[in-house]
């Protein structure tokens, strides 16, 4: 697994050397973009990450955690991955800080918190998508998207703890 | 949406704080988090913004080029609509790929204009949209960016898992998606007879 990010790194070097692209130009240009991508999140990442961080400090995040946990081990996902398969359709910053409050709680390499990474890898903010493109292009009644997307949603989250545990 | 969700964290969690008695550590945590959720983001910039600027070296080698010759007779098969529109399908190929390499920014715009020149075809907007929501990504560079930050002892262990839970979660977006329409074009043709027969 070591290997992937290396083995990526020089393939995408390589590429660009034979193409003569200017590689360390569109490299800091790109790199600008990422960095102000992750720069314009702070203030809703200390918005949400407080929120978050109320909610589990008060106990209210582990009552709903518990209360579920029966069912969520029934399906084969684990039951500390709930909050972010709530939030994950619905905004990406909060699943960021979900993801970050999931990891920090559980371990980084703890299967819980590796399924967690897995299914934010494997999904996408299905609200917000469906959202933009219903308003760039007219169009209202989409059948069939919402329950596709949320399966999906729901299918990963148990594939992730399935191929985590 | 999420305003109504932030708040409703924000009080549900400092009500229940007062019932469970643990008003001290929410104190504690509205503190600390704030800070913490500024150290977080600034110790992503790192990673997020490595992956960009090589992702950066691959568009302007013209992979998208490339990759668009490779997926043009495959979209031509998903979106009949797009047959002859050359701009629809060039701009499905933008935003898959995009997508796929993790150009959460590159991606958007590109799916709004996919979305605008398929404007009369609902069927290929909604399969377009299906295809969106399983997030199919190369590197999930964020995710893994977090990960070594938060102290994974590889954090990119949860690569392969990734494509293997993407793939599954595709495919089954796909067959719920195909069997929901089925029964909904099913019901409406039902539903359109029995006004027809109502009306006799």
């Amino acid at each position: 697994m070591i290997y992937i990010i290396p083995v990526f790194l020089l393939i995408i070097i390589t590429v660009g050397f034979i193409k003569g692209v200017p590689c360390f130009d569109s490299f800091v240009k790109g790199a600008q973009n990422g960095a102000m991508t992750i720069v314009r999140l702070v203030p809703s990442l200390i918005g949400l990450i407080v929120a978050i961080g109320v909610f589990r400090a008060s106990g209210a995040l582990d009552i709903i955690v518990e209360l579920f946990r029966p069912i969520m081990e029934k399906i084969g996902a684990s039951a500390d991955i709930l909050p972010l398969i709530m939030i994950r359709p619905v905004s990406g910053s909060a699943s960021l800080a979900t993801l970050r409050d999931i990891i920090v709680k559980c371990g980084a390499d703890s299967p819980a918190a590796r399924a967690a990474c897995v299914m934010m890898g494997s999904t996408e903010t299905i609200f917000y998508t469906m959202t933009v493109y219903a308003g760039s292009s007219g169009i209202r009644k989409m059948p069939g998207v919402l329950p596709a997307a949320l399966t999906a949603n729901l299918v990963s989250a148990v594939a992730a703890g399935l191929i985590c545990s | 949406m999420l305003n109504i969700i932030w708040a409703a964290l924000l009080i549900a969690g400092l009500i229940t704080g007062i019932f469970t008695g643990r008003i001290h550590s929410v104190a504690a945590s509205i503190m600390t988090s704030a800070d913490e959720a500024v150290k977080f983001a600034f110790g992503l910039i790192g990673a997020v913004a490595l992956w960009c600027g090589l992702i950066q070296i691959l568009e302007d080698a013209g992979v998208l080029k490339v990759t668009s010759k490779i997926l043009k007779p495959v979209i031509t098969k998903l979106f009949p609509g797009t047959k002859n529109n050359e701009k629809a399908q060039s701009a499905i190929i933008t935003n898959i790929s995009a997508n796929f390499l993790g150009l959460g920014n590159g991606a958007t715009p590109s799916g709004i204009e996919a979305v605008r020149e398929m404007n009369n075809s609902i069927k290929d907007i909604c399969l377009f949209l299906v295809i969106n929501s399983a997030g199919i990504q190369l590197i999930p560079s964020t995710v893994i960016a977090m990960r070594s930050e938060l102290g994974a002892s590889d954090p990119s262990d949860i690569l392969v898992p990734t494509w293997i839970v993407s793939g599954i979660s595709l495919l089954s977006a796909l067959i719920i998606y195909s069997v929901y329409r089925r029964a909904y074009y099913c019901m409406r043709a039902v539903r359109m007879k029995r006004k027809a027969k109502e009306g006799q």
